[in-house]
């Protein structure tokens, strides 16, 4: 029997070492699945938390505490989980498996790029304690409030700048690796389509990243030297942050949404044992979404005045970039048309994504339009459409692919069943918590409030439930996977019928990925036809 | 890998813990640093109720005599052609859709910070504005105030406001509404939160969701965080040395742009890496 990734090797580092100081894509794959659970359960539990507060504003933290609470929420899953997400994780682990690999273009710059994600986070962490303590500027630090408030926004600010290399580096490694490592026989059109969307992203992640890093720089020299880029007083703008911000975080949107529509695009045609219908459409549909999704940024800032006519221009490429997002929802139904199809956990998690993320992407285009925008932009109608996009959308994939690729990963089979119910609990807590909020922002809820007038205690009631039943969910799933862990069954090599290159070697795999370097003769989703 | 599984629980309540003693632990106001024209807010405290000042008709009144109930106070100068008038637009428009009754449930105040400000340019912004507010609004529910010099500049001092005056006309000023209790004391800030649109009424505009909340805690004497905190200013003179940033932005943007179609050259120039296949 071969030796498995997490086997220690005679002669190698032992222990901890062995891991961190580690190249081997599917180690720091695995390293980084397990940092973003767990910021994604602390995100989480500073999100239910602040729900509870809303029930009763003031019985269980001051104003002030929630305006922390909501800044470090949407830092913590922003920057540190939704935004590295699904690359540093399933993609780590399986894009060279994909292409037939046996590592990253470059290792060791994959191996700096984790230690500096871990910096990054430890950097943003610190920021809670030293200084003035926890932002409460938003998760946008928003000027000129960032620069003003006696909160550490330095510190935190400095974080996300390291995250942000960490982010450029991988990016540059996927595209390099996509370029140059394919196997033999693996043309561009044979490439799996996770692989296609980790592309797009890649060149995202080169491209938009470095504005954000440049926007943040700024922010700190202007808390530390006063230089006014963005105070009006100094012949500066603060709108300039806005836009600045923007630039970078609309496509980092596109970061987050692309890899989870390729993870889509890989369960759906194995779980309906059919061909992917349309595979030139959604390959070159992710590439239009990276490429549209560059224009749109105006689109956040319809009150923060712009010009009318930037304002009509935003709008309108705004209704574009949901035509490639349409193309590949009807491609994916089109697949499961006259499949044969099993609703196994990841099929169920990949159709819940094409649920939530469709009500998401629908309403985007709702607020899109210019003037319905300009009433509902400070609602918890857009709370509500940013968590089905982000939620709704990339977590529901990320789970999908979780349960996709964790008897790969692990070499373990979890329990079908218990999925499903933790399944039901989340998707019933979801609505409850996020739809409620469409109706709370239809009647005027503004967003990012403490406190509000009676007449909405009813919407707050039903959301704040709902994220009870929502936890409930996510801590069947997570008790699942640990159960899985400690006692479940061995998995086979391909537990669900994929035809794409990681199935075809032992779960989990070896050290070296392949024994031979496959050769490629056909596209990635055959099944005979 | 149960090992794994205890470090990642421990790790999960470590971090928590980490977290919550961090947002959780402190409770003081957040305030600006005093930049040179902004708002620094003195939530929780209380305005001079004794400085002195002229009402429209030029008497001499201590602000005190318009208290005894929650006031909305605005501070803009009387020649202003810039926010000012879009500000008090602003405030007459929301006055109409708040639940409460003006002059028995809060007062507006308008004060001049321009001491050349005399009653009778007071007295004619005050006939225009009680127009827009309707009949039923009383005439005395709104006073436009004139002062000197010191007095002025204790009412900046203590809401936090700095102007500037311009060196040829006029002030840069921040424009933002300040609410106090009855007995005079700061319960909250209400900034400008209109639809961006210059041409239209309402580029300037109060959320009356904003202003209600404020003036229910005024009542009850409830200070509270401003949640809005998008400040306008009012600037007489268009800013210098926004070219050249704008220039070294443009030159970094374009910088990037190269660097990045270079490397797509590159790589699809060179191709696929050639390699030997290892055998097992």
């Amino acid at each position: 029997m071969s030796s498995f990734y997490y086997d220690t090797v005679a002669g190698q580092r032992h222990g901890i070492a062995a891991w961190m100081m580690s190249t081997d894509h599917k180690k720091i794959g695995i390293m980084y699945l397990i940092a973003l659970l767990l910021f994604f359960s602390v995100g989480t539990s500073i999100g239910v938390l602040m729900r509870l507060s809303l029930i009763s504003p003031g019985t269980f933290m001051k104003a002030q505490t929630y305006n922390r609470m909501f800044t470090i929420h949407g830092i913590v899953q922003i920057f540190l989980f939704i935004i590295p997400g699904i690359p540093v994780s399933f993609g780590n682990f399986f894009l060279p498996l994909l292409i037939g690999a046996r590592d990253v273009a470059f290792p060791r710059i994959n191996r700096f790029a984790w230690w500096l994600y871990l910096t990054g986070a430890c950097l943003v962490l610190a920021s809670l304690f030293f200084g003035g303590g926890a932002l409460d500027t938003g998760w946008t630090f928003y000027t000129p409030y960032s620069i003003e408030t006696r909160t550490n926004v330095s510190v935190a600010v400095l974080g996300v700048f390291v995250l942000g290399f960490s982010s450029i580096l991988t990016g540059l490694n996927f595209v390099t690796t996509i370029h140059r490592l394919r196997a033999p026989g693996m043309t561009w059109h044979r490439m799996p389509l996770f692989v296609w969307t980790l592309y797009a992203t890649g060149w995202v992640q080169i491209l938009a990243t470095p504005v954000i890093a440049i926007s943040l720089l700024l922010i700190i020299l202007e808390r530390f030297f006063g230089l006014g880029f963005f105070n009006p007083a100094k012949g500066g703008d603060p709108v300039l942050f806005e836009h600045m911000f923007w630039i970078y975080s609309h496509p980092a949107v596109y970061i987050m949404i692309l890899p989870a529509m390729g993870i889509i695009s890989e369960v759906i045609p194995v779980f309906s044992r059919k061909n992917v219908f349309g595979y030139r459409a959604i390959a070159y549909s992710a590439i239009a979404i990276a490429a549209v999704g560059y224009l749109v940024w105006g689109h956040h800032m319809f009150t923060s005045g712009e010009s009318d006519i930037s304002r009509v221009v935003f709008s309108f490429i705004t209704f574009i970039v949901a035509v490639p997002t349409g193309i590949k929802v009807f491609n994916w139904l089109a697949t499961l048309n006259k499949g044969s199809i099993r609703v196994d956990a990841p099929l169920l998690f990949a159709l819940t994504f094409i649920f939530l993320f469709s009500i998401g992407g629908l309403t985007g285009l709702i607020q899109s339009a210019l003037s319905v925008n300009l009433d509902l932009h400070g609602t918890y109608w857009i709370v509500a459409h940013f968590h089905y996009v982000m939620f709704g959308g990339m977590g529901f994939a990320f789970l999908a692919a979780i349960h996709y690729w964790f008897p790969k990963m692990f070499g373990k089979m979890y329990d079908d069943r218990r999925a499903k119910i933790g399944w039901l609990f989340l998707f019933i807590g979801f609505n409850m918590l996020y739809f409620s909020m469409f109706i709370l922002g239809l009647n005027g809820m503004p967003r990012r409030y403490f406190d509000y007038p009676p007449q909405y205690f009813s919407g707050h009631l039903v959301s704040t439930i709902g994220s009870w039943i929502l936890v409930t969910g996510l801590v069947i799933l997570l008790r699942n996977f640990i159960i899985a862990l400690v006692k479940g069954l061995e998995a086979p090599d391909n537990p669900w019928g994929g035809r794409t290159l990681e199935w075809t070697i032992p779960s989990p795999p070896p050290h070296e990925n392949f024994e031979e370097i496959p050769v490629i003769t056909r596209g990635p989703y055959y099944y005979g036809e | 890998m149960r090992n794994l599984l205890i470090a990642f629980t421990a790790a999960c309540v470590m971090l928590l813990t980490v977290f919550y003693a961090g947002v959780g632990g402190r409770e003081e106001f957040p305030s600006g640093a005093s930049g040179d024209v902004g708002v620094k807010e003195h939530t929780g405290r209380s305005i001079p109720l004794d400085a002195v000042f002229y009402d429209e008709q030029g008497h001499e009144l201590a602000l005190g005599q318009l208290f005894g109930k929650p006031v909305v106070l605005s501070l803009i100068y009387y020649t202003c052609s810039g926010i000012c008038p879009l500000l008090l637009s602003a405030i007459a428009d929301v006055t109409s859709k708040l639940q409460f009754a003006p002059g028995k449930d809060y007062a507006l105040i308008t004060i001049s910070f321009d001491p050349e400000d005399t009653p009778g340019s007071a007295r004619e912004l005050k006939k225009n504005y009680m127009k827009p507010v309707g009949g039923a609004f009383p005439a005395e529910a709104w006073s436009f105030l004139t002062g000197t010099r010191e007095n002025i500049a204790k009412i900046l001092d203590a809401v936090g406001f700095t102007v500037k005056k311009d060196d040829i006309q006029g002030f840069s000023h921040p424009a933002a509404l300040v609410v106090l209790s009855a007995d005079g004391k700061i319960i909250r800030y209400v900034y400008t939160e209109g639809d961006g649109y210059f041409a239209s009424r309402s580029s300037v505009a109060f959320q009356p969701f904003d202003l209600s909340l404020a003036i229910g805690d005024a009542a009850k004497g409830k200070t509270g965080l401003s949640v809005s905190r998008a400040l306008a200013y009012c600037f007489s003179r268009p800013s210098k040395g926004q070219e050249a940033f704008f220039n070294i932005l443009k030159i970094s943007g374009v910088i990037i742009v190269f660097l990045v179609l270079s490397f797509f050259v590159y790589l699809v120039a060179s191709g696929r890496k050639q390699r030997i296949r290892k055998g097992p």
